[in-house]
């Protein structure tokens, strides 16, 4: 319905203040497209233009959740381009409107915003990458996340049962280093966080040595719901090549099969299989 | 006589109480020592919670010593149909049946954009139009039915309203199509009518003050960006002398107030005091509340 788009709308204008300037200025430009009425439009140019950006510090306050999120990938961002403006930017960027417009979720058009940036060669910073993809799986993880009823386990799992992640379940692989890397960022965030005002010193600690980008090894990383949100588990690479047909639903047998086209045997798969049900990380569906 | 004017007849005055949320206590006002000091001032405690913190230990104190608790809302947008799930739905119900809760409120709007996600709240009120009106009836009922508590919308604070009704109309319209109760904030409604360059008392014509159950009261203080003046809801000590204005007014009226709530809890009660004897004065809590006991 229009007003839903009316109040979409809104919230893209208490965000951009440049949006603000762009529909006042040329409203049939700026609103094309959108499901509105000639009245709603009315209604909201009616609105003195000054009213949207009455909270001075709402940008600042929704990055600071961003970055809690995002912290590794932000302070490389930050790192690199010494500029808060990179990431405020966000607000005003076409993955910020269309998430709101479209009742996304923000976080994951933030990690969109910074990984195309990264892809375009504004953001260089090699490490980022990884970090970034694993801050996203997380995210993606704590946003599906959700309670649900698991489906007793039979006596005996025949291969023609359905098996999928549990909500909030999945896994990836990334460059060898890529823990470590955020472990150091960690380290160095706690470090600044002891006393916030040393940023503004030439001689405060400055983020260096990042471990290297690891070319040809690789980590294998499960993220699980847990009490607080979702958890981290180092696996196997077969663990990996097996569980990750699981993201859509399909049947045991056909996942053992795909499983031994990745040159996994299939006792091992179906060990891996009946694990991840009793464990609760894969359910029937 | 509707299912509402039944459920609330046997419903006592519950007086003047005072809000609270998860930590609250720790930072502002105690509810329970302000009780405690002053058994004569305040009668019942507001919870303001969420599904992301629950309950503090506060609210389970004030709670479990008998005295009237209601639990208002603060992450459920009434007017999107989609934003009712049955998750929040059963765990909020559980919620306010835990803290024993004499209704449900919160403000009726949008407590967020979008899905309910971390970053995504922001208090926004609804779009001033009949569809906006319909979905958050569908809310409504479908909340009262499953907890067989009274939910009472409020009218939400804002810089910017959309939408071509008044506040008022608005919220008539929802209560006597859902059948439900009206939370009144003094303060919002002073701040829309401000918002409108409406007199204090504008839109009350027609209004259902029956309906009327609960009504807030909280300090409010007029601020300017880039030329543009807009009253803040900031919560300080001292209420508007418009807000008054309309408390006094709606007071006279609505015959079945039950309850009113001083928002102040994150000031220093000592500020608050005299508020609470005026509001005590106003509205007379007429029921023998137990004095408090805080081991
Ligand atoms: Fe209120």
């Amino acid at each position: 319905m229009s007003y839903h788009t009316l109040q979409h709308l809104t919230v893209r204008l208490l965000f951009d203040e440049k949006f603000v300037k762009f529909v006042y200025e040329d409203p049939d430009s700026a609103l094309l497209g959108l499901d509105l009425s000639k009245e709603e439009k009315a209604q909201l140019l009616a609105i003195d233009s000054r009213a949207w950006s009455y909270d001075s510090l709402r940008r600042l306050r929704t990055m600071r959740s961003l970055v809690e999120e995002f912290k590794a990938s932000t302070t490389l961002v930050l790192a690199e381009t010494r500029q808060l403006a990179f990431l405020d930017k966000f607000f005003s960027s076409p993955q910020f409107h269309d998430s709101i417009q479209k009742r996304g979720s923000m976080g994951l058009a933030f990690a969109e915003y910074l990984s195309e940036k990264f892809r375009q060669k504004e953001l260089k910073t090699p490490q980022l990458a990884d970090v970034l993809r694993l801050e996203s799986l997380m995210a993606r993880c704590r946003r599906e996340f959700q309670k649900i009823r698991v489906t007793p386990l039979p006596k005996t799992l025949k291969d023609d049962l359905r098996i999928k992640f549990v909500p909030g379940a999945d896994v990836g692989a990334f460059q060898a280093n890529t823990v470590l890397t955020i472990q150091k960022i960690e380290k160095y965030l706690f470090e600044v966080n002891l006393m916030p005002a040393m940023v503004l010193c030439d001689d405060a600690p400055r983020l260096m040595d990042l471990p290297a980008v690891e070319t040809k090894k690789k980590s294998y990383l499960m993220c699980v719901p847990a009490a607080n949100g979702v958890s981290l588990i180092d696996i196997e690479k077969s663990d990996y090549l097996v569980l990750i047909e699981a993201r859509s639903s399909l049947t045991i047998h056909q996942a053992i099969e795909r499983a031994m086209a990745s040159g996994i045997t299939k006792s091992i798969a179906q060990e891996i299989i009946a694990r991840a049900l009793e464990e609760q990380t894969l359910h029937l569906v | 006589m509707t299912k509402f004017f039944d459920k609330i007849a046997k419903i006592p005055r519950l007086g003047v109480g005072i809000s609270g949320e998860f930590g609250s206590a720790n930072k502002g006002i105690e509810a329970c020592l302000l009780q405690e000091n002053y058994p004569e001032l305040v009668h019942f405690f507001e919870y303001g919670g969420d599904l992301d913190r629950g309950l503090d230990e506060h609210v389970r104190r004030w709670a479990s010593t008998g005295l009237p608790t209601t639990y208002h809302f603060l992450d459920i947008n009434i007017e999107e149909r989609i934003d009712l799930t049955s998750d929040w739905l059963v765990e909020t119900i559980e919620m306010a049946k835990e803290i024993n809760a004499t209704w449900l409120c919160g403000d009726a709007g949008r407590w967020h954009f979008g899905r309910r996600e971390r970053g995504h709240q922001m208090l926004m009120p609804p779009i001033l139009c009949m569809d906006s009106v319909l979905e958050s009836v569908d809310n409504i009922r479908q909340i009262q039915e499953q907890s067989a508590l009274c939910c009472l919308p409020e009218n939400p604070p804002s810089v910017v309203y959309l939408g071509e009704m008044h506040i008022l109309e608005y919220f008539a319209e929802i209560a006597e199509r859902a059948d439900c109760g009206i939370l009144l904030d003094c303060a919002h409604l002073a701040i829309f009518q401000h918002s409108r360059n409406l007199a204090p008392l504008t839109g009350f014509d027609n209004f259902p003050f029956e309906r009327v159950i609960e009504m807030h009261i909280a300090g409010g203080v007029l601020k300017e960006t880039n030329g543009y003046q807009y009253i803040d809801d900031d919560h300080s000590p001292e209420p508007l002398e418009s807000t008054w204005q309309i408390l006094k007014y709606v007071i006279e009226r609505a015959k079945n107030l039950r309850a009113i709530v001083y928002e102040c809890e994150h000031n220093a009660a000592e500020e608050c005091l005299d508020n609470f004897i005026k509001l005590n004065e106003m509205f007379p809590c007429k029921i023998e509340t137990p004095k408090l006991t805080v081991k």
